[in-house]
């Protein structure tokens, strides 16, 4: 199925402010200024692996997006080389997650907007709470990759 | 005392082989050699000197040896000519027997040089054997026989009138002082006392230039003040030494800690050296292991949000979606089948379940009718079908991402590794701990290194220092043993100044006493030649004190300080007579006298030939002469050459018949011809000399016709054998 129709054209990815300076600070490895971070202490690559674990998490907690909420963008997915290019596997499930969550049917085609404003608010949603999660699992022991992949495992197994 | 015993001569001159033996009889002591004139008389005597005293003997002005030479042998030929003398010498009761043999090898006349002889003195052993002695044997026998004295052992009498100053037509004082003087200096000894008195003055004289030497070479006061100038030198340097001396010393060990401790810091760095290597490994392993963690990182991180666990945590949603989707996949909805199934029955005219469907007909109607409706939701269930099929897949990838779990492996894998990496690094630290301190001892090495070197050239600029001193103070210590040396000598020089002094007074003594004694030997032997002489004079000649000559004598004449001359003198009415106005008879007499005086004063140690001694001389003084020589004892071997007519008066005969204990006569052909002397059986050439034992009285077949044969007192011998 092609999925390209979904970044034929420019969609911010959004994250309320608090929690973007916070993923920024704690959880992204690739910082859009400054040095680069060990993975085992910041377990997402990219700013935007951080925002789609968050939509995982409210996928998986089954949180309500939350509309309206105050979010700031920190990239745009788009055609543009300085857009930010999801995976082929990101768009898919954010469609998959559309369709459940929007109840898509053979009269109403999916609008790429919609698709990406629900991610933006399950991210809103998502993130404070996949945060609050890994601070609940913080082992100081271990790594903070481990103790990601150990929750996501977690949730994965569910 | 020396006495011949036989001369041989093999091939000399005008003898081819010849045999003398000479009388050695006490009670016969003359030995008489008979020969006119040309008969090799002289010849023999030639024989004698050349034996004896080789080119010295022989008074030639080269060195060609032709008159030694055969005269039968040709110019070009090779011969060997050899004489022999026998003689012994009798000296403290015991008498030796010696060989003296000299022999010349000329290859022709021309080359025929005196000098080319050799000669061998050979002494007989106990055993009477001859045994040659060495060459220095010869000098001695000349020390006894000398050679300078020939003229003198072997008078010749024409030649002896040289003793009285040559012949009267040619007289020379000179030459008579000089040969007096020669013989007398010699056979009195006076030589030697003379000599003795030269070598004590100039013993003294070196005494003297001795002395004036140490004199010269006496210490100045310079000298000892120099010496106290070095050794004041020498006591400040002592002074400074020591401390030359701790100061290298100090510095010396100073250098050797620092160089033992830079040695433990070498080893210690060199330990270092050897942990960084095993830092290395210790880095290399650590970069191997964080290698492998990263990838295992990654691997990890890919699972924090991954498509794997993506799908497994949105499995749920991918359930509903499947849920609600499949039905509508059963009913056909998605995708639309209509859309493609309709068209196709609807060209045909026939449904599947052979329902006629005719353009018109209801069937036709309702199924356009259908396809009409599809049409409307087509994208819609195409994209539904796409949704179904995407949940579909990714429901399945998450399953098997879960099944599988390479998660845990992973994180494993990651425990594992990371306390190894982490005593790695601990180790790590440690050795680049270890290392940054090492880095500090290199740094500490290298100025300890400089600090070394600064200090061995303090320590060599005091060891150099110190090594002046020394040198300096070994310097002053030889100068100051050349002083010491130089006042010791001078000291010295000054006892044996005083040695040398007391020497040179003793050696003034000597010689007083050595002058004193010759002049004391020169006056007594003077005097008893002089007085000998006078008494041989009156008897041989008959001379009286009313003669024409009344005293013949032998004196002294120039100064006694310098080397005296000695001169005959004849003297008449109390008053000196010339010699030169002395005739040719008494001048052979006065020479016959001279010598045969000294001969008796001195006891002449050697035999006398005398040659001619008879001739000019009157019967009764040749009977005189002859008389003397045999009865005068005190004179050595006489061996006597004369004419016919020397022996020719009865008195003589008489004389000789009673003291010649040998005998000979020469014959050579000039007197009586070739043939006869070829008759001579021993004789092979005419021109050789026939030799025979006749005395002056007797005649053989040879000598017989020199003419004398027929007077009335010949012997039995000549006639009868």
């Amino acid at each position: 199925m092609d999925i390209s129709f979904l970044t034929a054209r420019q969609h911010d990815l959004r994250l309320p402010k608090a929690i973007k300076d916070k993923a920024l600070a704690s959880f992204v490895s690739n910082q859009p200024i400054g040095p680069h971070r060990p993975s085992d202490d910041a377990p997402f690559r990219r700013m935007y692996d951080f925002w789609f674990a968050s939509i995982l998490w409210a996928e998986y907690k089954d949180l309500s997006p939350v509309n309206g909420a105050a979010t700031e963008k920190f990239v745009s997915a788009g055609p543009t080389t300085s857009d930010a290019k999801l995976e082929d596997w990101m768009l898919e499930l954010l469609l998959l997650i559309a369709v459940h969550r929007l109840k898509f049917d053979v009269n109403t085609l999916p609008d790429p907007t919609q698709v990406f404003k629900l991610a933006n608010e399950l991210a809103a949603v998502g993130a404070p709470s996949l945060i609050e999660a890994l601070g609940n699992c913080l082992d100081l022991m271990e790594p903070q990759l481990y103790t990601t992949v150990a929750l996501f495992r977690e949730a994965a197994s569910a | 005392m020396i006495q011949f015993l036989e001369l041989e001569l093999t091939n000399f001159a005008i003898y081819p082989k010849a045999s003398f033996k000479f009388a050695t009889d006490p009670e016969r002591p003359l030995t008489v050699i008979r020969g006119e004139n040309e008969s090799g008389k002289t010849t023999l005597v030639r024989a004698f000197l050349w034996v004896l005293f080789g080119s010295k003997g022989i008074q030639e002005a080269t060195d060609n040896a032709y008159a030694l030479r055969p005269v039968w042998v040709k110019a070009d030929e090779s011969v060997t000519t050899k004489v022999k003398l026998s003689f012994r010498q009798m000296k403290s009761g015991k008498t030796v027997a010696f060989n003296l043999v000299r022999t010349l090898t000329s290859k022709d006349a021309k080359n025929a040089r005196l000098s080319d002889d050799k000669v061998v003195l050979a002494r007989q052993e106990a055993g009477g054997a001859f045994k040659p002695m060495s060459e220095a044997a010869v000098e001695t026998l000349h020390t006894i026989i000398r050679p300078e004295m020939r003229d003198f052992y072997f008078i010749d009498a024409d030649k002896a009138v040289d003793f009285v100053g040559g012949s009267e037509a040619n007289h020379s004082d000179q030459l008579m002082r000089s040969m007096i003087g020669k013989s007398i200096r010699a056979l009195l000894s006076l030589d030697t006392l003379r000599s003795a008195s030269e070598r004590v003055q100039d013993q003294r004289n070196q005494f003297v230039r001795d002395i004036a030497a140490l004199n010269r070479g006496a210490m100045g006061t310079n000298q000892q003040q120099a010496l106290i100038n070095v050794e004041s030198e020498i006591e400040k340097l002592k002074k400074q030494i020591p401390t030359a001396k701790a100061a290298f010393t100090n510095a010396d060990e100073t250098h050797r800690l620092s160089d033992e401790q830079f040695s433990t810091m070498i080893k210690e760095l060199e330990m270092a050296s050897k942990r960084a290597v095993d830092g290395k490994k210790f880095r290399d392993n650590r970069d191997r292991l964080n290698v492998r963690r990263r990838q295992l990182v990654h691997q990890l991180a890919e699972y924090a949000p991954g498509a794997a666990l993506a799908a497994a945590i949105l499995s749920p949603t991918l359930k509903a979606i499947i849920d609600r989707l499949e039905p509508m996949k059963e009913k056909g909805h998605i995708p639309p089948h209509e859309l493609e199934v309709i068209p196709r029955l609807i060209k045909r005219g026939v449904c599947l379940c052979g329902t006629e469907i005719s353009e018109g007909s209801p069937a036709a109607d309702k199924l356009t009718a259908i396809l009409l409706e599809a049409r409307k939701t087509e994208s819609g269930a195409r994209f539904l079908d796409g949704v179904l099929n995407l949940a579909t897949r990714h429901k399945l990838f998450g399953a098997k991402a879960v099944r599988n779990d390479p998660i845990t492996a992973i994180k494993k894998e990651l425990a594992d590794l990371d306390p190894e990496i982490g005593e790695l690094s601990a180790a790590i630290t440690e050795v680049e701990k270890t290392a940054a301190a090492e880095g500090g001892k290199q740094a500490e090495a290298s100025e300890m290194k400089r600090d070394i070197g600064e200090k061995l050239a303090q320590r060599d600029t005091f060891r150099d220092a110190l090594i002046r001193l020394q040198n300096e103070l070994e310097k002053l210590e030889t100068e100051r043993r050349s002083h010491q040396e130089s006042i010791r000598l001078a000291a010295g020089r000054s006892d044996k100044v005083k040695v040398l002094q007391a020497s040179e007074r003793a050696a003034d003594l000597v010689k007083s006493v050595v002058q004193a004694a010759y002049e004391r030997v020169e006056s007594d032997q003077v005097a008893d030649v002089s007085k000998s002489m006078t008494n041989l004079f009156s008897t041989i000649v008959g001379q009286t004190e009313d003669g024409l000559i009344s005293e013949v004598g032998l004196r002294t004449t120039g100064p006694a300080s310098n080397l005296p001359e000695y001169e005959l003198f004849a003297r008449y009415q109390n008053a000196d007579k010339p010699l030169k106005l002395i005739n040719g008879a008494s001048r052979r007499a006065l020479s016959v006298a001279f010598v045969l005086a000294l001969a008796e004063q001195t006891g002449t140690r050697v035999p006398l030939v005398t040659d001619s001694l008879l001739h000019s001389t009157s019967g009764e003084v040749r009977k005189r002469l002859v008389d003397f020589l045999a009865k005068g004892k005190r004179i050595g071997q006489p061996i006597m050459f004369g004419t016919r007519a020397d022996f020719q008066s009865p008195e003589v005969r008489t004389v000789l018949d009673q003291f010649a204990g040998a005998t000979y006569t020469l014959t050579a052909q000039s007197h009586v011809g070739a043939d006869v002397v070829r008759a001579d059986p021993n004789r092979e050439q005419s021109n050789q000399v026939s030799i025979c034992n006749c005395s002056p009285r007797q005649y053989c077949a040879i000598c017989e016709r020199t003419g004398d044969a027929s007077t009335t007192d010949l012997s039995s011998k000549s006639r009868g054998s």
